[in-house]
């Protein structure tokens, strides 16, 4: 168990300093010169060569790449460009919010997903089986921009249900919650439904059956426990769908996440910013990803001993 | 002798080859959704080959007729009109089929940039082994870490909006995860026998690269470049819906969704046609993806 995790630790190391490299890299492809954009209009090439000193964008390269890593292990990330507030105050508030939405998306795809897909495998080949397939192709493929507005325009504007967008209520979360939760409950269901199917057949369950378990027994203990390692892969990918899914919704629905931020960061070029936010969604997936690594050994006792 | 067994064997190649044709046209037939796939991806394509001549208008006029009292026309409320008219009394029937047009380039182009350097560079590293392969997967990790559309949104931004940039930016979001299959699909084929005994008989390593390993790495290769185009169409139109995509007068659905976001209380429509294009698009390629999957590969059926 030690081992598999020390090297899953190790494995993920140089894919950290690669996401460091490339998100130092971006702040050089950008065209557009920082300080221009830092001074606006005013244009005087002593007070520009000045604070381009001041900034240390006369460093040689290594040296800078050295500064940025060691400012971001200590969660400085310099000052936004356009409102001049610390970046890691902008980004931690509008992580909170993101990683709220995010949750409650993957509350949603559990709850409906998993049932939806044990559903499909039961009723194997019928109506049920087919309706749930057609369902989740539609979540699988609808584009979250869509789902957003048709949610927006049915749910807030013609039923006034919800609010139409913005923050402060249980209620508000509701809608863009739901618009990201679709995907990755269809793909749940999707991916549950499969693994049902495969376990269902397997002698273990008909012995389960023939003690004389119930259904539901049956179904949770012997045959779901199963299949969740695909599951749960399924889950962890969903991490980097949801962040970028997170972009559009959050925008539809005036919410002030990650998504929002780093959308009018990237319009109005205010560049630590998008690099803070590039940077900082990466090593989440890479988290979750270690994370459902990790999970395979609790799960699945014969990788552990690989 | 020699000459004679290679004379054979070409012949043996190419009835095969033919014979698998035949067995996928046939089994293509039978299924559903790959035919509804096909068809929705081929009226797509039509009636973006043909949009200057199925459209009424000029997808950029802005007709001093086309506003009522300053308000857009609904759809079938004049028939000059059929879908109604945009808020600059645009066409809106015009302005969706030549968006189309937008759709189709990029998410084709992009895909087949993606797909091409990605099964170059992933057969490589599959076959190579050793280094090559450790470098190679370690940059993709890397790549694939990004949350692809904040990459593609990242870089749009550095480089500008427009066309161009928006093909670099997918293609780069997009090449990774075919680098991984086409390298996944090299690991698996170059154990195989007929790969050994090419290599017993002294092909050399591209010859057995382009001739034994990418064309029995295809069929895989071809169902994610489907999928992948479903993909790209989507961030495409989500680019665009942000404002970061093709820029105006030329019409995009996700632009369309995008301009008309203002008006959407009061002419849905001008939201929901576009939208709907785009969903329909999307749904057109994924649908076709999944059947030629279930064709193509029956181990993977139902994976997803």
């Amino acid at each position: 168990m030690q081992r598999y995790v020390i090297k899953r630790l190790l494995i993920a190391v140089p894919t950290i300093i690669g996401i460091t490299l490339a998100a130092f890299i971006l702040m050089y492809i950008l065209p557009g010169d920082p300080v221009a954009i830092l001074m606006g209009d005013v244009l005087d090439m002593r007070t520009m060569e000045m604070l381009r000193e001041q900034l240390g964008l006369n460093d040689p390269l290594y040296v800078q790449y050295y500064r940025f890593i060691s400012n971001a292990l200590r969660r400085d990330f310099g000052k936004s460009y356009q409102t001049k507030r610390l970046v890691n105050d902008i980004i931690s508030s509008a992580l909170a919010y993101t990683g709220k939405l995010t949750l409650a998306a993957y509350i949603i795809s559990i709850v409906v997903g998993i049932p939806a897909g044990v559903f499909a495998a039961v009723k194997h080949n019928s109506w049920g089986d087919t309706g749930t397939m057609v369902l989740s192709m539609l979540g699988i493929c609808l584009p979250p921009f869509v789902v957003a507005l048709l949610l927006l325009y049915v749910f807030a504007f013609r039923l006034a249900w919800f609010p139409l967008g913005g923050t402060g209520s249980f209620a508000h979360m509701i809608l863009p919650a739901v618009t990201l939760g679709i995907r990755p409950a269809a793909m749940l269901a999707r991916i549950t439904r499969s693994g049902m199917l495969e376990v269902l057949r397997q002698d273990y369950v008909r012995t389960a059956r023939a003690k004389g378990l119930s259904q539901r027994v049956v179904l949770t203990r012997h045959a779901l426990k199963n299949c969740l390692i695909p599951v749960i892969t399924v889950m962890g990918g969903q991490i980097g769908g949801l962040l970028s899914g997170s972009v559009v919704v959050e925008s539809i629905f005036s919410w002030p996440g990650i998504g929002k931020v780093s959308v009018e960061a990237i319009l109005a070029r205010d560049f630590p910013v998008v690099q803070a936010v590039v940077l900082l969604s990466a090593l989440v997936v890479v988290g979750i990803n270690l994370l459902v690594d990790l999970s395979y050994a609790f799960v699945d006792p014969r990788i552990r001993y690989e | 002798m020699a000459v004679d067994l290679r004379v054979n064997q070409k012949e043996d190649v190419s009835s095969a080859r033919l014979r698998q044709w035949a067995d996928f046209f046939r089994r293509a037939k039978r299924s559903k959704p790959t035919l509804v796939g096909a068809a929705m991806a081929l009226l797509l394509i039509v009636i973006a080959v043909f949009a200057p001549w199925l459209a009424p208008h000029n997808p950029a006029t802005q007709f001093r007729d086309g506003l009522q009292f300053g308000l857009p026309y609904a759809p079938f409320e004049n028939s000059k009109f059929p879908l109604g008219t945009d808020h600059l009394g645009r066409d809106v029937l015009s302005r969706l089929l030549y968006g189309s047009r937008v759709s189709l380039l990029v998410g084709f182009t992009s895909v087949l940039v993606a797909t091409a350097f990605g099964v170059v560079v992933g057969l490589i590293s599959g076959y190579c082994g050793g280094k090559i392969d450790m470098l190679v997967m370690r940059i993709t990790d890397v790549i694939m870490a990004f949350p692809s559309f904040l990459l593609s949104l990242a870089i749009l931004s550095s480089l500008g909006p427009g066309l161009t940039s928006l093909l670099f930016a997918i293609s780069i979001s997009r090449w990774a995860s075919t680098a991984r299959l086409a390298r996944s699909q090299a690991l698996v084929l170059k154990e195989c026998e007929y790969v050994e005994a090419a290599r017993a008989l002294g092909m050399g390593h591209l010859r057995i690269l382009t001739r034994y390993i990418f064309p029995n790495s295809l069929a895989p290769i071809l169902v994610n470049l489907t999928m992948d185009i479903a993909g790209a169409i989507l961030t495409e139109a989500s680019l665009s819906f942000l404002g970061l995509g093709v820029q105006p007068p030329t019409p995009s659905w996700g632009m369309m969704v995008n301009e008309a976001r203002g008006y959407m209380f009061l002419r849905p429509s001008l939201v929901f046609i576009p939208a709907f294009a785009v969903a329909f698009a999307v749904l057109g390629f994924s649908i076709l993806g999944d059947g030629l999957r279930d064709i193509l590969d029956p181990k993977l059926r139902g994976s997803r």
